[in-house]
């Protein structure tokens, strides 16, 4: 059976355009809104990433550390995540979700235990920010077993050698950064130049569904669309940051930024 | 390392600012850009080093997030290191961090220990045979560097983490006060953390211990018993800088003071045959703001 994020990457392949995948983080501004800016924004987006907020986020640019922030503060646990996903997929069932944190939350809770909760939630799929290939390797077997995707990065300065190894290890999906930066940071290279890297991983296995994220914004998002895939995450905390701090509701912010992103792949 | 063309910044992080100091030196030395992060709460505390981080030309860049401490620095110096990693080195003035920055360190201080071997054997012509080699550990470099050499002796090792104020709950001690192993900075070690896993707040009186975690170098030597790990408080640490400064020749830094106060308690128990030796890896002249403060003058 293909997962729903091979179905997702099937679908917009059909309609000849590339995955748009958002990225909020759980509990920013409140647990109720998450899922609010969830319900709305899938109605454009086609993998919903959610942060599980770590208070030390070391990939982690401006924009993100305030996400986490807020959510912390408001008591998040990784329990609320789970309800939120939850939630959520009592009403999207098909909408994929891939889960974004660091490791010790998911060490601290027991991968066992961390796996059982995201079958029960319905998590699809999982990026582990600091557990690098091939630390990473008995973990995502164990993730496949559950068939929860787990899914490998490649940065700028991955070498030619690794590469090969973990996108031959690698599931459905596989994540590249785009730069050389945390998150959030301002692009600075050129989209050109990202594509002929990211045509330079395509060609070592053209069946993996690879996409882009760190740096791209409603302005670089078109120059990247022949991509399989294209992630936005500090955009939208800026977008909730701005919101609270204009008084005006996060949530049909969101929802407009959402769709303008939208637009601009197809 | 600093071979290439590509390669013309150095940036770095200390707790207390020594690394800094040090590193801010080199960078003059071979004409580098250096950078050096420092918690903004351990630029005010450790003024002394800031000027002298300055004097050499390096910039310190202030970080304002979290605590304030070292584990925020840390944070931000990998932050700025995976953005720049094509024309810059990061350097880690502790044990800490991935793999490969904990053997750089720790290689790097062994040079400590290298000295100090051949002092013993000049002075008591071998190794004693009941040896304690006190050290205190926040990331764990110094004692890593003074113990090095005497792994394979049977030299005892003790380590002192900062107990923090007597009377708070915050501390900086996670191997003394049995906390968790979790991921912090790439690595696997004991860190002070709550139930979830996010770190934890730390608390002492000397910036150089106060860190979350501790090397895995360090949490290897307590889960295989090599070494013994305990904690002193800050007043314990103080009281221990008062009474060392008057009778010796020198005077420590509140971090070495952590180490002096578990020598100054262990004393009076140990026969005339052992031998100590503390490892006074500090001078007090940086923590003369905090001394003042906290004992009403600073006196060298």
């Amino acid at each position: 059976m293909k997962s729903k994020i091979s179905l997702a990457f099937k679908n917009c392949e059909k309609q000849k355009r590339p995955a748009l995948i958002t990225y909020i983080v759980a509990g920013d501004n409140t647990k109720n809104n998450s899922l609010k800016i969830l319900e709305k924004i899938s109605k454009h987006a086609d993998i919903l990433e959610i942060g599980f907020p770590h208070n030390t986020p070391i990939a982690d640019g401006g924009q993100i550390q305030g996400s986490s922030h807020r959510a912390l503060k408001n008591g998040i646990k990784l329990k609320d995540v789970f309800q939120i996903v939850k939630k959520f997929k009592k009403t999207n069932p098909q909408k994929p979700i891939i889960l974004m944190g660091y490791f010790n939350l998911i060490y601290q809770n027991g991968e066992n235990n961390f796996l059982k909760s995201c079958k029960l939630s319905g998590v699809d799929g999982l990026i582990i920010v600091d557990l690098p290939y091939p630390e990473n390797k008995s973990f995502a077997d164990k993730c496949k077993r559950k068939s929860i995707n787990f899914i490998q990065l490649l940065s700028p300065t991955t070498s030619k050698d690794r590469m090969k190894k973990i996108i031959k290890d690698s599931h459905d999906m596989i994540y590249y950064i785009s730069m050389l930066s945390t998150t959030g940071g301002k692009l600075k290279i050129s989209p050109k130049k990202i594509l002929q890297n990211y045509n330079k991983i395509k060609r070592i296995n053209p069946k993996k569904n690879l996409v882009i994220g760190f740096g791209i914004t409603d302005k670089t998002i078109s120059s990247l669309k022949s991509a399989n895939g294209l992630v936005v995450g500090s955009m939208l905390c800026k977008t909730i940051t701005n919101s609270l701090k204009l008084g005006q509701n996060p949530v049909t912010k969101l929802d407009k930024v959402v769709y303008n992103l939208k637009r601009k792949i197809i | 390392m600093l071979e290439g063309p590509d390669f013309d910044r150095l940036w770095g992080i200390p707790g207390a600012g020594y690394a800094g100091k040090m590193l801010s030196m080199a960078a003059k030395k071979f004409g580098l850009k250096c950078k050096i992060f420092m918690g903004a709460k351990d630029i005010k505390r450790q003024r002394p080093n800031v000027e002298a981080i300055r004097k050499n030309g390096a910039e310190i860049v202030p970080v304002t997030t979290g605590s304030q401490t070292l584990v925020d620095a840390v944070s931000e110096c990998m932050r700025y290191w995976v953005s720049n990693c094509d024309t810059t080195h990061m350097c880690v003035g502790s044990t800490v961090g991935p793999n490969i920055f904990i053997k750089i360190c720790a290689w790097s201080t062994a040079q400590i220990s290298r000295e100090l071997i051949l002092q013993v054997k000049e002075e008591f012509g071998k190794i004693p045979n009941k040896l304690k080699l006190i050290n205190c550990v926040g990331g764990g470099s110094s004692a890593a560097g003074f113990w090095n050499e005497f792994m394979d002796t049977h030299a005892q090792f003790i380590g002192v983490e900062a107990g923090g104020p007597r009377n708070s709950k915050l501390h900086a001690a996670p191997l003394t006060n049995g906390s968790k192993i979790g991921i912090l900075h790439g690595a696997a070690q004991y860190v002070i953390q709550d139930k979830e896993g996010q770190i934890g707040s730390t608390e002492s009186i000397s910036a150089g211990l106060d860190y979350p975690g501790i090397s895995p170098l360090h949490c290897f030597l307590k889960d295989t018993k090599r070494a013994r790990y305990t904690s002193a408080s800050d007043e314990e640490a103080l009281k221990a800088y008062k009474l060392v400064s008057k009778l010796e020749n020198i005077s420590p830094s509140l971090e070495p003071s952590h180490a002096f106060a578990e020598a100054i308690k262990l004393a009076p128990r140990l026969s005339s045959s052992e031998i100590i030796i503390v490892n006074s890896c500090g001078d007090s002249f940086k923590d003369k703001d905090i001394i003042k403060q906290k004992l009403g003058s600073y006196i060298r």
